[in-house]
Order: structure tokens, then sequence, then C-alpha cells
């Protein structure tokens, strides 16, 4: 008998291609495997078990039918709760939120659906992506918890995206990026996360933390599974303004390798005085050997500007933005909000709009920056987060691991990036590296993430949850 | 300026422990913008969020 939860998204896709698999059969694998052990690993916060069964019926026919949609046709996944779901509640783990059913699907969910790919149920999150350097238990739901040690932080703000894939309660997750919040889950559990170009993916529907910088990026197992999910939810959207429409094909050329690419190299990181783990380091040191060895001219670069200043204007950016979405829900029903989230609300009601205007004049500056830093290449290598996942009930370690990351940078320029498991460290935790692509450039991107996925053994390890 | 002189209206109902906690978090975000970049060349405009991809 197949394991059903031991197939990657790609065998699972043509199995269900050729009938060999039932989508029916799929989707209960998961909703079985959910029912088994989410109350200990906490990835989810609505289940929606009859709606994917119903979903799977549909699609079985269909396939049967020979209308097989694509690569995602019969597929089960789920997203962060923050994605509106039309009939669905969506709250984004605010007891703000906690009667909210909303009457249309964000775009990204509606593309997902019409590419044939099936709804599992809506995601654990920090409350609207929030945590300020910390992690309070005050939120309507208890924090999801780490596959790979659970007592230790997922990463967030997609904290239950993060923990869902390697748990196998969901084949992909969507998740949303402001600050890091696809990509520090992904490192944190060991997944690939994708933050793709702003604007290349419509947030609309997708409840705001920040309009600068939110991104929608999807937290997979394998490269290829995040190319696939990108050629589903890629493209203009006249519901969103910041969207645009320069798609490629992300799954066409995505064996191509990296010979002849050069790849900007930042071995250390230095994030103001705080290095990576050794660990981290080994990793990334070990992934520019092996770009080399295939092909790709390493050019040792240096960030542009330091890692503060970024974080700097990011976060009043996005105190500001944030303060502007709930400044109505902060004044009127403060106690309901989780303490991070009132600890922003009190940060942006602080500043004069002087400084919000000095932080986006930043932005333009070290955009500028980046785009001459990634004019000299054509991928950079970089660190990711610089720890391995900390302690869940460790304050200090949990504000170190939020806000020593290579992550800020993109989330300010928006260039796309991808953080990829890159080993483990001694005490069996994942520890990752990041690449970073040209606006636009998702393409090259994903061919040198899959290159280095196709050279290293991690794929092959996954935790031990029961 | 003065940033002491910023006035704000907190909401009805924070607890005495929560506006305290105010005052601690406004010190630290306005010591965060106090050290953003002023006096940039006057012709860099802000980089809205909409205009990034159509450089």
């Amino acid at each position: 008998m197949t394991d059903l939860l031991g197939l990657t998204m790609r065998a699972a896709s043509e199995a269900v291609r050729t009938s060999a698999v039932s989508p029916v059969a799929l989707v209960d694998a998961y909703l079985e495997r959910i029912a088994s052990v989410d109350s200990h690993i906490g990835s989810y916060i609505l289940v929606l078990a009859a709606e994917a069964r119903a979903a799977a019926k549909r699609a079985e026919a269909e396939i049967a039918a020979g209308r097989w949609r694509g690569p995602l046709h019969g597929l089960p996944f789920a997203v962060k709760d923050n994605y509106d779901t039309r009939g669905i509640r969506t709250c984004a783990n605010s007891r703000l939120m906690m009667d909210v059913i909303p009457d249309r699907d964000a775009t990204v969910v509606s593309r997902l659906a019409a590419a044939g790919a099936i709804l599992l149920g809506k995601l654990n999150t920090w409350e609207y992506g929030t945590s300020m350097g910390a992690v309070y238990e005050d939120l309507p739901y208890p924090q999801a918890r780490n596959p790979w040690d659970r007592t230790r932080l997922t990463g967030g703000s997609s904290t239950g995206a993060g923990a869902s894939v390697p748990a196998r309660t969901a084949m992909f997750a969507l998740g949303s990026d402001t600050g890091g919040s696809v990509r520090l889950p992904a490192a944190a559990c060991g997944l690939q996360g994708l933050k793709p170009t702003f604007g290349l993916v419509s947030r609309h529907g997708m409840l705001p933390n920040c309009w600068a910088f939110d991104t929608v990026g999807p937290l997979c197992w394998n490269v290829w599974d995040c190319a696939v999910i990108l050629q589903a939810i890629a493209g203009k959207d006249p519901l969103d303004p910041a969207s645009a429409g320069d798609i490629d094909d992300y799954t066409g050329t995505i064996a191509d390798g990296v010979a002849g690419l050069t790849i900007g190299v930042i071995l250390d990181g230095d994030c103001d005085g705080v290095h990576p783990d050794p660990a981290i380091l080994a990793g990334l040191e070990a992934a520019a050997a092996m770009f080399e060895a295939a092909g790709a001219r390493l050019k040792p670069v240096t960030m542009p500007a330091s890692f503060i200043r970024y974080r700097l204007a990011a976060s009043v950016i996005n105190w500001a933005e944030s303060f502007a979405i709930h400044e109505r829900d902060f004044r009127d029903r403060a106690a309901l909000m989780g303490q991070a989230l009132r600890d922003k609300m009190m940060a942006g009601l602080s500043l004069p709009a002087v400084d919000y205007i000095a932080a986006l004049r930043d932005r333009r500056v070290l955009t500028e920056m980046n785009a001459a830093l990634m004019s000299e290449v054509d991928l950079l290598l970089c660190p990711g987060a610089f720890h391995v996942a900390p302690s869940a009930d460790d304050a200090e370690r949990i504000t170190a691991f939020t806000a020593d990351t290579a992550m800020t940078p993109f989330n300010m320029s928006g260039h796309p990036a991808i953080t990829l498991c890159s080993g483990f460290d001694g005490d069996g935790l994942p520890t990752n590296i990041q690449l970073v692509g040209q606006w636009f450039g998702e393409a090259a991107l994903l061919r040198a993430a899959y290159a280095y996925e196709q050279a290293t053994p991690w794929r092959a390890r996954f935790p031990e949850v029961t | 300026m003065d940033r002491d002189i910023v006035q704000v209206v907190l909401p009805e109902g924070l607890s005495e422990e929560q506006k305290a906690r105010y005052a601690v978090i406004a010190a630290v975000a306005r010591r965060t913008a106090d050290r953003l970049p002023r006096g940039l060349d006057e012709a860099i405009e802000p980089a809205h969020s909409f205009t990034l991809h159509l450089r």
C-alpha cells in the first residue's frame, strides 16, 4: 500500500494525474494525520474536513473524466489564517476577528482552487503577523510547536505553515512575509520558504500587516513545489494595485543548473556584531562550494548598508502602517489585542508622520543600494536566520532569533528570496541558507535553489512526529 | 524638535501597567526613529510600495 504521506508533492501530483492515487485517499490521509498529531503540533486554527472531502470527490471525478487541471489538481494544502476564505472564518488568531466570515476568497485562494488544489484548513499565526520580538501565550489559539522539537519555536509569523509541512498535516502551505514571516518559520522548521518579488503575487484578500512589505509566499518541502505554486498564484490582479504581470516559466527551466551564473556570496553576515551560529556558517560555506563545483562563479560581496539600518526603517514603516490599519480597534477594543499587537500599536501611536516619511525616503536609498549590489551578480547567497530555532520559553533567544537575520533587507527592496534547509545542527535542528534573486527573477532563483537541493541530502530526513 | 512635546491620547480603559508600558515603548520607538538618516538629498522622494515594481 502506498504511503500517501510519504509521497513528495511531485510524486503525488503524478500519481493523481495518472489516477494511481485518488485525491479522496490523499485528502483522507492528511485529515487522519491532522486528527492524529495536530493536538500536539497546533498547526491549524480551523480544519475544513467536510469541505476538503467534497472537493476531493469533485477532483477525483474531474480527473476520471479526463479533465486534469494541472500539477496541483487534487493536492491538499492549507493557508495561514490571514487569507480570506468565503463563508469560512478568517481570524488571524485575533480576538478582534473571532466572528468575521468573509464574503470573498483572497485572490491566491481562488487561484489555487482554480488550479484544483484542495484546502484542508486555516493555519496558525501570530496575531496579524505580529511579534515585536516577543511571543506571548495570550492569543485565542496557542502557538504552534516545531515538529523537529516541540519545545522549540516554529519561527513566525506563519507559525502553522512552518509546522504543518514537516509534520505532514499539509502537503504545502501558504504564508505571508512582511519582514521574514515565510522565511523565518521555513528556516526554523527545515522547509524551503519563498518570498517572491514584491508585486508578483496579489495580496487582495490578505489581512494587511504592512502594505509596504506584505508578500504572499509558499512554504514547501521541495523547491519544485514552490515553483509549481508560484506558477499558479503569480500575476497581475486588478484588485491589488501593487501587483505586476511579469510572469515567467518557473518549472520549465528549474533543472537547468547554475553553470555560468555569477553568485555573490556573503559568507558571514555580521549582523551588527552578531554572527550566524557555527552550524549555519558551515552550511553556508558548503553551499558556496557546491555552487562553485556546479559551475557558478562566486563573487565575495558585502551588504551595502548595516542590517540595523534596514531594520530601523522597516520597523518605523511597519509600526506606522500597522497603527493606521488597527487604530480604531486600538482606541475602542485594545483589551482584546494580544500584548504583541498592542505593543506595536503603542509604537505606531508615538511616531509623527515625519518619521514615517523619513523611513520611506531611506527605503528608497536602501533599495537603490540593493539594486546596485544585485547588478553585479545574478544571485546572492547569504545567511537567512542566523540561529536555529530557540526554546519556545526563552524570551532572550526568541528576540535574537527574530532580530538576527538577513531577511528584512530584501523586504525593503522587494527582491525575491528563498531560504533553504542546509542541514542540521548537533541537536538535530534545521539550519538554513538564503538565496536572493533579481526583481522578477524567480526562474533563475528557483533554478539555483533546485540545484542546491538536488546536490544535498537534506530532504531525505523527516522529523518524527507522533 | 523636542520629541517630548509629541502628544498622544491613549485609549480609555488601559490599565496603569499598560500605560507605564506605553511610556517605555514610545521611548524605544522614538529612539528608533531618531536613528533614521535625516537630511537626505531633498530630491529623494519616499518609496511608496506600489511604485517599486514600476521603476
